[in-house]
């Protein structure tokens, strides 16, 4: 039975397993440049991860994951192929959860490629989920319950809002910090701007300055202040945002009424095959709203994912993510179904994540880990 | 006495903390005895014969509480909070002192217009990263209760610089794009060009007498360190 299993041996039998499937078995290595953590992630993420610095005085960690440095190992050796099926097992290490272990395990694969011209037939999210429910049964794990979400869909959902570009950007920017994404939502329910984006009360407030002003006469007046501009910020910059930050004003009704919408977008929780009614008849009630392209781009996802995956029983999340930011696309856990906290694996889309690493092509990148504490 | 009786409490051995805390206990008609050849890092009080006080820097109390190796220390929640790891287990807040008090704050440079908030922040810190693949960076002594903010703040695309010295040059000499600095006026700040931003108080910090939770303790410490704690408040 898999419940007996050890570590060392799912490991084995995933690599086995993935090795027959068609992937190169690679050894990510175990310390790496903390930098490109913080880059994907951010600072916070420092509180997750074992770091100490090398006698070069170079921030190393102990990896705190596995898809980082199976992308960076693919990078370096990319100038010979463009496209690789990679898989590894392994430890990571993990601070922050204290009821968990620091040391976790885990086996994956990535299908990486550069040069790749995406096509919107969604047969690379139905191979890769396809082949996580093998991956189980593999271990003879079959009670499990699968959810799905796609960040795509959900941008595409808030470009068709009426809300400054610059708001549509950071809500999307923070989908997956969930507490942060609902102070946001707040802030808009508020209104955005008032008396203290108004240009004419920032430069009163600041600069004591009661009259309108030209931007010539106000780049003067900030020259004066300083005359060295600061970091990569010249004071056209300064400038240009202070003058769209003026215009990006919403008064609180309307932005009850944004929130309203998308509250109501992110509550949409069903069964695969029923998401193109419900987005349907969520455009029907919110028909103000244009959200032809988020029907079309749902009702495509929806018929693609179903086809390929069969019979299996799939519940989509319009608010499914993980808290990983580099997710882009696809993005599905596999949950047991005796127990729903317990995730037996996680993996999706995260196309820009080779770009942010060095990649100047377009990618393509896709995979999942099996969380084998779990198993 | 048995030195388990003694109860050890440390002072800030100098600076600022030191002579508000002279004046304090001055004003409460309580000295220090100093003791033999310690050259002034061991002193009695006046009024208690069961307290030893240790001379330290502000920053080495945080550590000694930490370790259990005082019972009581006066020192600031700035430096509780940032070099003491989940300090709420290891020391509890006995006394609010009234001196000490300064504020951890985030400051830009005055020119920046448009950005008066921590969302702003978010905002040019995304699009300098996105146009420069380079982070906002942050100078600032206080890493963790800087990271711990912005992150609470949803900023990420920034990067701490350590500093030691005088963190509000940082942006002057091209060392940082904003800081994130104690301030106890504010007239500094304002006197380098640098302004607070709206939403950007970390922390409102004073000096405390701070009771450490990880030293050994027992009735009778209880009771001298009750006594003292009287005596100063």
């Amino acid at each position: 039975m898999s419940r007996n299993l050890s570590i060392q041996e799912l490991n084995n039998r995933f690599k086995e397993f993935f090795l027959l499937e068609g992937f190169n078995y690679i050894e990510p290595p175990l310390v790496v440049n903390s930098d490109i953590y913080f880059e994907t992630s951010g600072e916070q993420i420092r509180k997750d991860m074992f770091s100490v610095s090398s006698a070069q005085g170079t921030e190393m960690c102990l990896r705190p994951d596995l898809t980082i440095p199976t992308c960076q190992t693919f990078l370096k050796d990319n100038q010979h192929f463009d496209q690789a099926k990679l898989c590894y097992s392994g430890p990571i290490f993990r601070s922050g959860d204290v009821n968990n272990s620091i040391e976790l395990n885990q086996s994956g694969i990535e299908i990486l490629s550069t040069n790749m011209i995406k096509e919107d037939n969604y047969q690379e999210e139905v191979d890769i989920i396809n082949l996580a429910i093998k991956t189980l049964n593999n271990i003879n794990k079959v009670n499990f319950d699968i959810n799905l979400g796609d960040i795509s869909i959900f941008i595409e959902f808030l470009d068709c809002l009426d809300l400054p570009q610059r708001w549509k950007d950071r809500l999307k920017r923070h989908f997956f910090r969930r507490d942060y994404f609902e102070s946001l939502l707040k802030r808009i329910e508020l209104g955005i701007g008032f008396n203290e984006t108004r240009k004419e009360d920032v430069l009163k407030k600041h600069l004591g300055i009661k009259v309108d002003i030209s931007d010539s006469d106000l780049k003067e007046r900030l020259m004066n202040i300083n005359a060295i501009e600061f970091g990569e910020r010249s004071i056209e910059d300064i400038i240009n945002r202070l003058n769209v930050k003026s215009e990006n004003i919403i008064s609180s009704e309307k932005g009850v009424e944004i929130v309203r919408v998308i509250r109501s977008f992110l509550n949409i929780n069903c069964e695969l095959e029923q998401l193109p009614n419900l987005i349907s008849n969520f455009a029907k009630e919110e028909d103000e709203h244009q959200f032809d392209n988020v029907i079309q781009m749902a009702s495509n996802f929806s018929k693609k994912i179903k086809l390929g995956i069969g019979n299996t029983d799939i519940n989509f999340k319009t608010d499914f993510g993980h808290s990983i930011e580099y997710y882009d696309g696809i993005m599905f856990e596999i949950e047991d179904r005796d127990n729903q906290s317990n995730k037996l694996l996680v993996g999706g889309r995260y196309d820009s994540l080779l770009n942010n690493l060095g990649l100047d092509n377009r990618a393509s990148a896709i995979g999942f880990a099996v969380n084998n504490n779990n198993i | 006495m048995n030195n388990k009786s003694i109860l050890k409490i440390a002072f800030p051995s100098k600076g600022r903390l030191r002579k508000d805390l002279e004046k304090l206990l001055s004003y409460k008609k309580i000295n220090f005895i100093e003791e033999g050849n310690n050259r002034n890092y061991i002193a009695k009080l006046s009024n208690n014969d069961d307290i030893l006080i240790y001379f330290m820097g502000a920053k080495e109390i945080v550590t000694q509480l930490d370790e259990g190796n005082i019972h009581l220390g006066v020192t600031g929640d700035d430096l509780i909070q940032e070099y003491m790891f989940d300090y709420k287990t290891k020391v509890s807040n006995e006394l609010i002192l009234d001196f000490g008090k300064a504020d951890l704050v985030v400051a830009v440079p005055k020119i920046w217009l448009d950005v008066t908030t921590m969302a702003d922040l978010d905002e040019i810190s995304h699009i300098k990263r996105m146009s420069t693949t380079k982070r906002l960076k942050v100078a600032t002594k206080y890493t963790n209760l800087t990271n711990r903010f912005f992150s609470k703040c949803g900023v990420t695309d920034y990067r701490t610089v350590g500093s030691s010295g005088s963190t509000e040059s940082a942006p002057f000499n091209g060392m940082s794009d904003i800081i994130v600095d104690i301030s106890s006026t504010g007239e500094t700040l304002k006197a380098n060009n640098l302004r607070i931003l709206d939403d950007g108080l970390i922390l409102n910090s004073s000096a405390n007498i701070f009771k450490s939770l990880t030293a050994n303790w027992n009735t009778n410490l209880e009771k001298i360190s009750e006594q003292f704690l009287n005596s100063v408040s």
